[in-house]
């Protein structure tokens, strides 16, 4: 099942968090080999303040973590901002309605896994995230992605429109996208899934003020 | 020319696509102003009897579309096999870095040359749980600047994904196209090399037994009772390439598919 945690429900998945910043060493700097800092086996960066949050995908049984996200506030320092605005031809969308997706990752587990279940986990997530987005009344979400998943995120039946064209970022092909979220978007995507059950199982609430 | 801007405006006009005609026209239209000549977007099927929901828009010289289809190119077509294993766009001139050409397959590029299909840029189109597919792009020496290949990419995405939306649904895999994980590739790769279970499993780190599972699961989705058959069918379906088999250097191109599993860093 699907949650989200920030600063205030932190307390109640000390475990989950800790999964998720050694994930990222395992996934980021050990696998894709990039260029991060990390401490004790954790990987950490200047992105992750009080305000960022995190969105994560656990198995129920085992509490194992399946795949995380970080979600910063584009009104304050982002990554889009301070590293990728390079990749934008335009200005990128910000607000108190907007996103940014980062450090996705799926647990390297899941390679053992067959197909069936590594779609049947990506897919969750994608509901799980555009369930907390409904929640809150987020509008857009804006990330940088490696080129070669722009096709399958294009297949997902969404608004997804790119802000600038892929370009060479060090070794790897990158491209900054943004996508559009309407009232439709859960709805589109449960039915191209098949997937009718929600998915999301505990996200803090959204502060009064930033409504 | 401002190629961002240009895909952005083909992508508000094929939001309102209603028929294959009509983005035929449109992708037509942008390819054209970035100087490719021919096109081919499609589904990697066999396009002699393609399955209910496969791509095909093909706008090839008439002599070649006939020649490769009376000699069943697309079987074992560069451009396609490349494309099958390439998860970003790349050139035909790429194609001898990738894909260790047999006579027949540069018999085919020779062929396609001379039928004025010489240069080409190819989007592999690569979505979990589908048949996969390519655009690709041909276009005569120094017409297309190279500024306009990342424009092209996003072009054979986004055409692709709207073709396959007009062709009714995605195109599920047909039940007959048997697919292996990627453990089963690797065990029947290095079975095919003449490896022991014994021996597959030092070198993957596995059990004898699972080694043994995996090439058994592999036979059966197949149907077949042998391994020579399986290793057959399996280079035959392009799930195993000959270079998997007889180069050393195969293993990084298993490993690699291992590490496509690994989805979207985010950032």
């Amino acid at each position: 099942m699907v949650h989200v945690i920030d600063w205030q429900n932190r307390d109640r998945f000390t475990d989950a968090i800790e999964q998720i910043h050694r994930l990222r060493k395992q996934v980021f700097i050990d696998f894709f080999k990039w260029d991060l800092t990390h401490v004790n086996g954790l990987e950490y960066d200047q992105f992750d303040t009080p305000d960022a949050f995190y969105l994560f995908d656990q198995d129920p049984e085992t509490g194992t973590v399946l795949s995380s996200m970080r979600l910063l506030p584009t009104t304050g320092p982002h990554m889009m901002d301070s590293l990728f605005s390079h990749m934008c031809a335009v200005e990128w969308p910000r607000g108190p309605n907007v996103l940014e997706v980062s450090r996705l990752l799926y647990n390297p587990i899941l390679q053992g896994a067959d197909e069936e279940t590594m779609l049947r986990t990506r897919r969750r997530f994608a509901l799980g995230l555009l369930e907390f987005c409904e929640l809150w009344g987020i509008r857009e979400l804006v990330f940088v992605t490696h080129a070669k998943f722009l096709a399958r995120l294009v297949n997902y039946n969404w608004d997804i429109r790119p802000l600038g064209l892929p370009t060479i970022d060090g070794s790897q092909q990158a491209a900054a996208m943004r996508l559009i979220l309407t009232p439709e978007t859960l709805p589109n995507l449960r039915t191209q899934f098949n997937h009718f059950e929600p998915v999301l199982q505990s996200h803090p609430a959204r502060p009064r003020k930033a409504a | 020319m401002d190629y961002y801007t240009r895909v952005c405006g083909f992508l508000e006009d094929i939001r309102a696509v209603r028929t294959e005609k009509e983005l035929t026209r449109l992708v037509a239209q942008v390819l054209q102003e970035f100087g490719f000549r021919h096109y081919a977007i499609i589904s990697h099927v066999d396009l002699l009897a393609p399955p209910q929901g496969a791509v095909r828009i093909i706008d090839y010289p008439q002599s070649w579309k006939e020649r490769s289809a009376q000699q069943r190119y697309f079987a074992d077509d560069p451009v396609l096999l490349t494309a099958q294993r390439m998860a970003l766009p790349f050139t035909w001139e790429d194609i001898p870095r990738h894909l260790d050409l047999t006579r027949r397959q540069q018999a085919i590029l020779e062929e396609a040359r001379a039928a004025g299909l010489a240069h080409g840029y190819t989007v592999p189109i690569h979505v979990p749980g589908q048949v996969s597919g390519s655009c690709s792009f041909s276009y005569e020496a120094e017409a297309v600047d190279p500024a306009a290949f990342p424009a092209a990419h996003y072009i054979g995405i986004y055409a692709f994904n709207a073709a396959l939306k007009l062709s009714g649904r995605a195109a599920e895999r047909p039940e007959q196209a048997v697919r292996l994980t990627n453990r089963q590739r690797q065990c029947l790769a290095l079975a095919a090399r003449g490896k022991s279970d014994w021996s597959i499993g030092q070198l993957l780190t596995l059990s004898q037994q699972t080694v043994h599972m995996h090439i058994e699961l592999a036979k059966n989705r197949y149907g077949v009772s042998s391994r020579v058959e399986a290793v057959v069918r399996a280079l035959f379906d392009g799930e195993l390439a000959f270079a998997d088999i007889l180069r050393e250097e195969g293993a990084s191109f298993l490993a690699a598919l291992e590490s496509s599993q690994v989805p979207p860093p985010g950032a």
